[in-house]
């Protein structure tokens, strides 16, 4: 049991760390559409809340497709900085095919798929925190939006078993959204869904840009730590095999942003933040360019 | 991010297929840019919103043939274009880009002695916009309620993109409060920015300067007035008067002028750089009755107008037949739907003679179809042996001499194989004289006679200036002493005195 564990957690630091990394090395072409807002978070929270339901009323196939599509849309944007042109979609196209055809190939439980899905998963987990927090996405709305899942976990996922079911139905697919391990064996296999993923690689560096790199590094910190305290407990048996783990990094995130906004006072934007804390390469170019 | 992608996507349709905007579409699009330069500081052509795809010309002859009959129809229900199709014998709904040509030019005149006649009889208008009028009487066009709201937007969109307003600039209004449309663009653009705006209208220049010279702090903006529109010639005379009032560059915090109407020389530029200082005159071309048709000048100099808002042409002055690339003609200009549902246009000749540009261009607006340069009123440019002579190329030569005040007063007519030009001087004399024919002559001005007065009144035909069409201000002493200027840069606009600097 601990073996999968361990894969879950490694999974969860690349994501969290390859984020922060990103996050301070790489920028996402931002969609020219003014800052990512709570309306955004609102349209993601409702999107949380239906996906389930849909996915479940539709044809397995067309999940399939979806999946694909926003599997393949997602590579594209994180891979985007560092492969362009023709290269880049052969890439991601190479992923989401590599995905798919070992899937089908080798089954979706065996360790070569899980490999690959689970790489796939925190490509994709790096690209949309970045995407959202190079977008502007408040700590503020963070906070919301990690109060919000919480919310829903602890009635939709502890309360009733769709969100268990789901689980089972897509962990039949290639390119699940979740990072993995063990499949084959029910008892000991150990899968982490992509929203709490996405919470723990997404706090750090939202939270760094409002409120500076100590902020960040705690949160990168917490988010860790709370996954490490969460799959200890599975572990050890103290908490069931089915948890919800925004029902811990939901309230962690909240409180470190309470806390930031009452020792500090009002976030930094984008351009408040890369002022205080230029990136190493546009440094570069500005010197370069004699500016 | 969401909501603002939709509203783009609202926009792009009401172009694509000429349904009405949306407002909420606008706004929407607005708060996003606000939202994104607040959030990641000016994005100087980074949002580009609303820039459309390129089309190859057969694309762009089948959309544009599509909107030009949209609009055709649309005008059918005009009073002027009803009976302008029975006498041509023409069904607008027939028209196709080929034939488009057909429909007889609408000359100025028209709109101009009969301005309800151009409105649509279902239209619901809400504001009849008076030009400037520089050159005689000025013409009028109705718009509506959601027409005003749509112009101020785009303006507004085309601030954030250019750059031309931001957030943290005063901006100084000095074009004439009767360009109602200039006025209420630029107003609602530096509103939508974040901008603060004063309007102050074509007062005299000494209370501008005192205005431009003001410390005015205001939370989160410079403490100048840092952006003035004003027209070319009411910016010579600032230009002019303001050494002359002891001002020095350090005086002022302007950054950008706004230039439009008339024609803005390279000498004016030269001479701004030294009075205010490294400032960035920013020449855009626009007139009311093409609304919002509109064109900005890129870092190659060409004149760059967006294609989905306005079909143009240009058009010979002597034969009226479309002409070849780098030639010279009269701009004709249909705007397209979905805009201008109030007063539809068709073919409506500018007066304003164009010179194409010759050629692809490389710029950085090369997306974006360009003119080479406007050279003035087709009325004011003089036909003559050896072919025509523009204002244009009379205003870019004298304003390049330093004998010549700002902004250049003078009258031109044909004499004989070339043009006799007077031009008033700070003080005649041969040399003046000889570096004003020299002048005239690089720019291609066949000067068959030169005659140099130090007076305006002695002008023979003055050109026109709009800085003459002067408002009245409640100013004691105002507009009675050229060589005076405000001893304390803090005193209120209004209260600007007119007392001799010792």
């Amino acid at each position: 049991m601990i073996a999968p564990m361990l894969v879950v957690l490694f999974c969860s630091a690349c994501s969290v760390v390859g984020g922060w990394w990103y996050f301070r090395h790489l920028a996402v072409t931002r969609p020219p559409f003014g800052v990512v807002n709570l309306r955004d978070v609102a349209v993601a929270m409702t999107a949380f809340a239906l996906l389930p339901h849909i996915y479940r009323s539709i044809p397995i196939i067309v999940v399939a497709v979806v999946l694909a599509v926003f599997t393949l849309a997602g590579l594209l944007v994180v891979l985007e900085p560092l492969v362009r042109g023709a290269t880049r979609w052969a890439v991601c196209l190479a992923l989401v095919g590599a995905d798919v055809g070992i899937g089908l190939a080798a089954g979706v439980t065996s360790e070569v798929f899980l490999v690959v899905n689970d790489a796939v998963v925190v490509l994709m987990v790096i690209g949309i925190a970045n995407l959202w927090a190079q977008g502007g996405l408040r700590a503020r709305h963070l906070a919301v939006f990690a109060a919000a899942l919480t919310v829903y976990d602890i009635v939709v996922t502890w309360q009733f078993t769709i969100m268990f079911d789901l689980f089972v139905d897509l962990s039949r697919l290639p390119l699940f959204p979740m990072a993995a391990w063990a499949l084959d064996d029910v008892q000991h296999s150990t899968l982490l869904g992509v929203g709490d993923l996405l919470m723990a690689t997404l706090a750090p560096l939202v939270l760094r840009r409002a409120y500076g790199r100590t902020a960040g590094l705690v949160a990168l910190a917490c988010g860790l730590g709370t996954l490490t305290a969460v799959l200890v407990l599975l572990a050890t048996g103290l908490i069931g095999h089915t948890i919800p783990v925004m029902v811990f990094l939901g309230p962690v995130t909240v409180v470190q942003y309470l806390y930031w906004h009452l020792t500090r006072g009002d976030e930094r934007t984008t351009r408040q933040y890369l002022l205080a804390e230029p990136l190493a390469h546009r440094a570069i170019s500005t010197v370069a360019e004699g500016r | 991010m969401l909501e603002t992608a939709y509203a783009a996507l609202r926009f792009g349709a009401s172009i694509a297929l000429g349904v009405p905007f949306q407002r909420r579409s606008f706004d929407r699009l607005l708060a996003g840019m606000r939202a994104a330069a607040d959030e990641f500081g000016p994005q100087v052509g980074g949002d580009d919103l609303l820039g459309g795809v390129t089309l190859d010309d057969a694309a762009r002859r089948a959309v544009h043939g599509r909107r030009l009959r949209k609009q055709a129809v649309r005008a059918g229900r005009t009073r002027y274009y009803a009976d302008v199709f029975a006498a041509a014998g023409l069904d607008p709904a027939s028209l196709t880009y080929d034939t488009f040509a057909t429909v007889p030019v609408t000359p100025k005149r028209a709109l101009r002695q009969d301005p309800d006649a151009f409105l649509r009889a279902d239209a619901r208008p809400a504001h009849r916009c008076t030009t400037t009028g520089t050159t005689g009487r000025a013409t009028t066009v109705w718009f509506s309620a959601d027409e005003l709201h749509l112009i101020g937007a785009l303006s507004a969109m085309g601030a954030f993109q250019a750059g031309t307003v931001r957030a943290q600039d005063q901006v100084l209004v000095a074009v004439s409060a009767r360009n109602v449309l200039g006025v209420s663009a630029l107003s609602d653009a530096a509103t939508a920015v974040g901008a603060t705006v004063q309007l102050n209208g074509m007062v005299d220049p000494l209370i501008t300067l005192g205005i431009l010279a003001q410390h005015r702090p205001v939370a989160g903006h410079r403490p100048h007035i840092t952006v003035m529109s004003a027209s070319s010639s009411y910016f010579g005379q600032l230009v002019e008067l303001a050494p002359a009032a002891g001002y020095r560059p350090d005086d002022f915090g302007l950054e950008r002028v706004l230039v439009n109407g008339e024609v803005v020389s390279s000498g004016l530029r030269e001479r701004a750089q030294r009075v205010f200082g490294p400032i960035e005159v920013v020449e855009t071309y626009a007139l009311t009755e093409l609304v919002p048709f509109g064109a900005m000048r890129c870092g190659e100099g060409h004149l760059h107008y967006e294609p989905t808002v306005c079909f143009v042409e240009v058009l010979g002055i002597d034969d009226g037949q479309p002409v070849a690339p780098g030639g010279v003609g009269t701009l004709v200009g249909t705007p397209l739907p979905p805009f201008r549902t109030s007063t539809p246009l068709l073919r409506y000749d500018t007066e304003d003679v164009v010179r194409t540009v010759d050629g692809p261009v490389s710029c950085e607006l090369r997306r974006l179809p360009a003119l080479a340069e406007v050279l003035g009123r087709r009325r004011l440019s003089v036909r003559h042996g050896t072919g025509h002579t523009f204002p244009a190329d009379v205003v870019q030569a004298l304003e390049s001499v330093e004998a010549v005040p700002l902004p250049a007063r003078y009258g031109f007519r044909a004499a004989g194989a070339g043009v006799a030009v007077d031009v008033v001087v700070r003080s005649s004399g041969p040399a003046v004289r000889t570096q004003i024919g020299d002048a005239l002559q690089r720019h291609g001005v066949p000067l068959v006679e030169l005659r140099l007065v130090e007076d305006p009144a002695l002008l023979r035909s003055p050109a026109p200036l709009r800085c003459d069409l002067r408002e009245a201000d409640l100013s004691p002493g105002a507009g009675t002493d050229a060589a005076s200027r405000p001893d304390d840069h803090a005193v209120s606009a209004d209260l600007v005195s007119g007392e001799r600097r010792s």
